[in-house]
């Protein structure tokens, strides 16, 4: 019996017809075809699929459409493009939200020699868990998966809507952050220590269609010739591939080395970098080359562009709202449920300067939710500074007003001993240890200072 | 308290990190990934290294991802099995400042423990500093 070959058209009328989802990209990562199965498996009409890019990010934008977002949730790993078959997880997102996974492979149709084949992608006929892959004999350890799923998180993570606020200065700045998210000039975030600059620059990056790769670089910490060295790394593997070019985020740009400075000034001449650069700062780079501690040209290749963000004792009347997040946060941990803050507490966290800015206010959220005994934190819940910040709000600062010395010095021996017993869980023995005190002197003094009842008789 | 928070499962790593350490610097070691948060609340501005392996990738990546939103001074080192160097770049994306796969290449790790702590030195209030902020004295009548 002779052998037939099969018509490229039946070929086609195969694929389908079979139960298992099958789609092929083009050497540009957009799906050319798209079988019943698997337009029906990710809930999208095929030819709403057909045209979309498959870009190896995750969908940060609300507004993006439905079949773009499902596009970008079939992505196959990328070495599935350079020419290596490949099983991996792709997903579909539910209507609650939810994701579900399901196995695939993921046939290069090229010869390998090329950066970008076309790649024909086969799912299984049933879902699977999302840590299907994760094992010692799997493609990369699931790195496609996981890089995937980090990218969903982060993009959900650092939303625009994440960026919260009603005070005009907080306003303003999330009309830039929106404004930034859609083009790709550079962008210099200023603001003092802990208000965010790093959320920000995250929710910049994550906005966008089409992310790439974000490559965090701390200035103040990271040793200069490694700054050098991963600076030109970035560069050599940038001008060689194609694709998302992704964002350089300079943290702390106004710590870097003079050496970092010439060698980035040198990158971004003539766009030779194509990523897009953020730059966090505490001052105006413009401000720091003024007084030569900064490069010119560097200071206006970043700041093309420049939000600057509030310290929190400026917008003080996002604190409710803020506080409430963190609170909320604390809650999702599981366990304790605290509702919210007596006007009392509010009170009191408004009368205090928040030098650590939203950072702090984290920080003492965290510390009142697991002090709370009720249920939304008292006053006497919060942290032993902001009850002082209070107290001296109460009573404006008189020039070289006096002190009680015996009722200054118990504050500080109280506050003392409260660090000694959190750091030894609360056991007495520890916490006189630490304190170089016997334990019956310890507890002496514990019921000297109102911290525990003397027992009677 | 400068100090960095070491959690593996061998101690081979500390062994290894603690010849790089500068002088001063305690090293504190930990076994499980769930007893980070615990060390962090005591010291919330320690250097965590953290044992990157198959079996905790997620875990791993949950943790640096985080950190900078619940202890905002911590910073994340990453010690990898030596098959996962393709997750440099992912790390790097999560916040972590340094990544390695080898015991011997830890040359650059004296310099970041120590541009850390100087950092820190400057933006920190010791507690007899914020004894004084508390006095009810004009502070710049000071001489």
């Amino acid at each position: 019996m002779p052998r037939v070959q099969i018509t490229a058209i039946d070929l086609a009328k195969l694929w389908q017809e079979s139960d298992a989802p099958i789609y092929v990209l083009d050497e540009d990562r957009q799906i050319v075809f798209c079988n019943t199965a698997c337009a029906r498996w990710v809930g999208i009409r095929a030819a709403d699929l057909l045209g979309r890019q498959c870009a190896y990010h995750a969908a940060g934008d609300v507004d993006r459409l439905k079949s773009e977002s499902a596009a970008i949730h079939l992505c196959p790993p990328p070495k599935a493009f350079s020419g290596q078959v490949q099983t991996a997880l792709v997903c579909r997102t539910t209507t609650d939200g939810g994701e579900v996974y399901r196995r695939g492979q993921f046939i290069p149709l090229g010869d390998g020699q090329d950066e970008s084949s076309p790649v024909l992608a086969i799912l299984e006929t049933s879902d699977c868990q999302p840590d299907a892959l994760c094992g010692p004999n799997t493609t990369d350890f699931g790195l496609h998966e996981h890089v995937g799923r980090f990218r969903r998180k982060m993009a959900s993570r650092f939303q625009l809507d994440s960026l919260i606020g009603a005070s005009p200065a907080m306003v303003r700045a999330r009309a830039q952050v929106q404004l930034a998210s859609q083009c790709r000039a550079n962008v210099l975030i200023l603001g003092p220590p802990g208000c965010g600059k790093d959320h920000v620059a995250k929710a910049i990056h994550y906005a966008r269609a089409e992310p790439g790769t974000l490559v965090p670089l701390t200035c103040a910490v990271l040793e200069t010739n490694l700054l050098r060295a991963t600076l030109r790394a970035l560069w050599a593997k940038n001008s060689e591939t194609k694709g998302p070019a992704g964002t350089l985020l300079l943290e702390d740009a106004d710590a870097m080395a003079p050496e970092v400075q010439s060698e980035l000034t040198e990158m971004l001449r003539g766009d030779s970098l194509r990523m897009r650069v953020i730059a966090t700062a505490v001052r105006p780079l413009a401000e720091a080359a003024a007084q030569e501690s900064f490069s010119h040209e560097l200071a206006c290749a970043l700041s093309t562009m420049t939000i600057e963000l509030p310290p929190l004792g400026q917008r003080l009347e996002d604190l409710p709202l803020l506080a409430q997040v963190f609170l909320e946060e604390q809650n999702a941990v599981g366990g304790k449920q605290v509702g919210g803050f007596s006007a009392a507490a509010l009170d009191r966290m408004a009368a205090y300067h928040w030098p650590g800015n939203l950072d702090e206010l984290a920080a003492i959220v965290r510390q009142s939710h697991e002090l709370a005994q009720g249920g939304e934190i008292a006053a006497g819940d919060l942290p032993h500074q902001i009850d002082c910040a209070a107290d001296v709000a109460a009573r404006p600062v008189r020039k070289d007003a006096g002190i009680v010395l015996e009722e200054f010095l118990a504050r500080v021996e109280r506050e003392l001993i409260e660090r000694a017993l959190r750091r030894s869980k609360g056991n007495k023995s520890k916490a006189a240890k630490l304190l170089g005190l016997t334990r019956p002197r310890l507890y002496r003094r514990l019921v000297q200072l109102g911290m525990e009842e003397g027992s009677s008789g | 308290m400068s100090q960095i928070i070491v959690c593996e499962r061998t101690g081979a790593w500390a062994a290894a990190i603690r010849r790089h350490l500068p002088e001063g610097v305690r090293l504190r070691q930990i076994r499980a990934l769930a007893e980070c948060a615990g060390e962090l609340r005591e010291a919330p501005a320690s250097l965590l290294a953290l044992e990157l392996a198959p079996h905790n990738i997620e875990a791993v990546l949950e943790l640096a991802g985080g950190l900078g939103r619940k202890f905002p001074q911590a910073r994340a080192l990453i010690f990898a099995d030596r098959q996962l160097a393709g997750y440099q770049a992912l790390l790097a994306e999560a916040g972590a400042i340094y990544f390695t796969c080898s015991p011997r290449e830890l040359q650059g790790l004296t310099a970041i423990v120590r541009n850390h702590l100087s950092r820190l030195s400057e933006g920190s209030t010791s507690f007899a500093a914020q004894v004084w902020d508390e006095l009810p004295w004009d502070k710049n009548a000071v001489a």
